[in-house]
C-alpha cells in the first residue's frame, strides 16, 4: 500500500469513486459493505500439460510406422500481477472485471529421437494478457471475513518477444476464497482495506497450443489488496 | 548443378525409384527445382496456365491409355486442391508421340525401359534457362513394371496415380523431398515411413497412399503457385545451422509442429548454412537438423556437392513461430561433429 505504483493505483481509483453506498444490513451473509471494491494482487497459475506429440512418419497403408521424436508439451508455472473491479449487484452477489498479465515458461520435452539423439528441452518464454468478467457469491461471513464462490470467462492473448505469432483463446475459472477487512473505518477513499485469497481452477482453450490437448488445466492461488469504497 | 547452354534446355529431372539409385539431376532449392541466372538461383515454374498436356495412345497390361488420362486428371487435381494453390490443366488429347521428345508438347505415357530396372517413371524439362519459365515437360512410366488403376490399389502392381502424383510434382518443378526413412533389403531399399510423396522413394506394390499430397508437399506446390492471398496468409522459417561457427552444407531441416503434426522440410543450400522453409501454416514449430543419410545423397545433390553429414542430431534450442505473411527471428541451430 505504501509503493508508489500501488498509490498511483489507488488514487485513479478515487477519480472514479461513486459516492459511498450504505452498509448492508447486519447479519446477511457476505454484507458487502460498498458498490465497488478495486483489487490488486498476483497469481500464481501451476503448471498444464498440453499432451504429447510424436513426429510420425507414415506406413504403405497410411498407417504410423517411424517415429522421428516424441514431444512432452507443457506451460510451466505462470506468475504475475491481476487487477479487478468488483461491482455490487446484489448483497451478496458481486460482479467483477479482471485483467491479469503472466508470464510462463513454454516447454517440450524431444525424446525417442530416432537417431538417437539425447534428450532435449526445447523452451521458450511466453507472456499471456488475459481480461475475464466473473461473478462473486459471498456465501458465508461477518462484516471483517467473509468466504465466497467465484466464477468467471474471458479472453486471452498469448505470445512473446521470441515468438512472433500470438494466439487468441479462452478461458474459464472457478474457485472459492475469502476477503478479510482490516481496516474498515478509515476515511476518504480508502475506508475499507483488505486482503482477499482465493483458489481457483483455470481452463484454457486455444491459446498456444502445442500437442494433443486444446482445452488445459491448472490450479491458481490469487493472493490481492482490496480497497472497498 | 544445371548448366547455361542455351535459351532452350532438356534436363532429365528425376525419378521415382523403388530402390536406390537412379539419374538425378541438381536440386536448386528447398523443394524446388532451379537454375543458376548470372550466379543467381531462380526456381523453374509454368508462368503460361493452364498447362496443356497429351497422353500416349500406349497401352500396357491392366491399364488403357485412356485410364492412365483419368489418372493423370486425379493427379493434376491433387496438386490443384490446396487452398491458395493457382495451378490449372488441361488435357490436349491422346498422341502417338513419345515422351522424351522435344517437340514442343508435353507428353505422358508407358514406355518400355527394361535397362532401368529400378526406376518406375521419370519426369524431363525444357524451360527457359533465362527466366525459369517452364516450356514443355514429359513423363514417363516404365511399362517394365507391372500397373494398376484399381480404385483400392492392386497387389503385385504399382498404382499409376500415385506414381503420377509424384511425377506430376516434378512437371510442375518440385524437387525431391527427403522426409522418409528407409531400410536395406536383399533387393535394395525399402521405405519404412515418408510424409511427402515428392520424398525419391515409392512405396511398394498395392500401395495408394501416395495419391495424396502431404503437408511437406503442400508447402513445395504453394511456395511456388501461391496466389497473393495465400503468401499473405502463410509464414517461414529461415536460419541457418552450424557447426563449430561454420556453416553446414546439406543439412536437413525439419520443422514439426506438434498442435498438426505437420512435417515440413527443407535444406541449408551453401557454404553458410542458410536455409529457408516457405509457404509453411502459421504456427509454433519443433526444428531438427539431421544429416542426410550417405545413401540418398545422389536423390537430392549432384555428386560433386559438397555435402556435410558428419554432424550429429540437434534441435534448436526454442520453439519457432510461424507468423502469417513473414517470417520470425532467423534462427541457428548448432549442432556437433560426430
Amino acid at each position: 500500500m505504501t509503493a508508489g505504483p500501488l498509490a498511483l493505483l489507488f488514487a485513479t481509483s478515487l477519480s472514479v469513486a461513486a459516492p459511498a453506498a450504505a452498509q448492508a444490513p447486519a447479519g446477511t451473509p457476505a454484507r458487502p459493505a460498498r458498490d465497488r471494491e478495486w483489487s490488486v494482487g498476483g497469481s500464481l497459475t501451476g503448471r498444464s500439460s498440453m499432451g504429447d506429440a510424436t513426429a510420425t512418419l507414415l506406413g504403405s497403408g497410411g498407417e504410423p510406422s517411424v517415429g522421428l521424436f516424441r514431444t512432452e508439451n507443457r506451460f510451466g508455472a505462470v506468475a504475475g500481477p491481476e487487477l479487478a473491479i468488483a461491482f455490487r449487484f446484489r448483497p451478496d452477489l458481486w460482479i467483477e472485471v479482471a485483467g491479469a498479465l503472466t508470464r510462463a515458461s513454454l516447454t517440450s520435452r524431444v525424446t525417442n529421437d530416432a537417431d538417437g539423439a539425447p534428450a532435449f528441452v526445447v523452451s521458450t518464454p511466453v507472456i499471456r494478457v488475459s481480461a475475464e468478467a466473473g461473478v462473486l457469491w459471498y456465501f458465508r461471513g461477518q462484516d471483517a471475513t467473509a468466504w465466497f464462490l467465484r466464477g468467471g470467462a474471458g479472453f486471452l492473448r498469448e505470445g512473446s518477444g521470441t515468438l512472433a505469432l500470438a494466439e487468441n483463446g479462452l478461458l474459464a475459472s472457478g474457485g472459492v476464497g475469502f476477503r478479510h477487512w482490516w481496516r474498515t473505518n478509515g476515511t476518504g477513499a480508502f475506508k475499507r482495506v483488505g486482503l482477499r485469497a482465493e483458489g481457483r481452477g483455470v481452463f484454457l482453450m486455444s491459446g498456444i497450443n502445442l500437442g494433443e490437448r486444446a482445452l488445459r488445466f491448472g490450479p491458481a492461488g490469487v493472493l490481492s489488496l482490496v480497497v472497498g469504497y | 548443378m544445371l548448366m547455361l547452354m542455351s535459351m532452350r534446355m532438356r534436363v532429365l529431372a528425376l525419378t521415382v525409384l523403388i530402390v536406390a539409385g537412379g539419374a538425378v539431376s541438381g536440386v536448386g532449392a528447398y523443394l524446388k527445382l532451379g537454375v543458376v541466372v548470372g550466379g543467381r538461383l531462380i526456381g523453374i515454374e509454368w508462368t503460361n496456365q493452364p498447362i496443356q498436356y497429351r497422353v500416349t495412345t500406349r497401352d500396357v497390361p491392366g491399364v488403357t491409355a485412356g485410364q492412365l488420362q483419368t489418372a493423370l486428371d486425379g493427379a493434376f487435381a491433387e496438386w490443384a486442391r490446396p487452398a491458395g494453390v493457382a495451378v490449372s490443366s488441361q488435357f490436349a488429347g491422346f498422341t502417338s508421340a513419345d515422351p522424351f521428345v522435344d517437340d514442343g508438347w508435353s507428353v505422358i505415357g508407358f514406355d518400355a525401359r527394361p535397362e532401368l530396372d529400378r526406376t518406375l517413371g521419370a519426369a524431363t524439362f525444357v524451360f527457359d534457362d533465362v527466366t525459369g519459365e517452364i516450356l514443355e515437360s514429359d513423363i514417363f512410366l516404365n511399362s517394365a513394371f507391372e500397373w494398376s488403376v484399381a480404385s483400392n490399389g492392386e497387389p503385385g502392381r504399382f498404382d499409376v496415380e500415385s506414381i503420377l502424383v509424384h511425377e506430376v510434382g516434378h512437371l510442375l518443378g518440385l524437387g525431391h523431398s527427403a522426409l522418409g526413412e528407409t531400410e536395406l533389403i536383399a533387393s535394395g531399399r525399402r521405405v519404412t515411413g515418408k510424409r511427402a510423396v515428392m520424398f525419391p522413394i515409392a512405396y511398394g506394390r498395392g500401395s495408394i497412399e501416395d495419391r495424396t499430397i502431404e503437408a511437406d508437399d503442400i508447402a513445395g506446390i504453394t511456395d511456388i503457385y501461391g496466389t497473393a492471398a495465400a503468401r499473405r496468409a502463410l509464414g517461414a522459417i529461415v536460419g541457418r545451422v552450424t557447426l563449430n561457427g561454420a556453416g553446414v552444407f546439406g543439412a536437413h531441416v525439419t520443422a514439426f509442429n506438434p498442435a498438426t503434426g505437420d512435417l515440413v522440410a527443407g535444406f541449408t543450400l551453401n557454404s553458410q548454412g542458410d536455409f529457408v522453409i516457405a509457404a509453411m501454416k502459421p504456427g509454433i514449430y519443433i526444428v531438427r537438423a539431421e544429416p542426410l543419410d550417405d545413401a540418398d545423397l545422389e536423390s537430392f545433390f549432384e555428386d560433386d556437392t559438397p555435402i556435410n553429414i558428419n554432424f550429429q542430431v540437434g534441435y534448436h534450442a526454442t520453439h519457432v513461430a510461424v507468423p502469417p505473411g513473414g517470417a520470425g527471428q532467423a534462427i541457428e541451430i548448432k549442432v556437433r561433429a560426430k
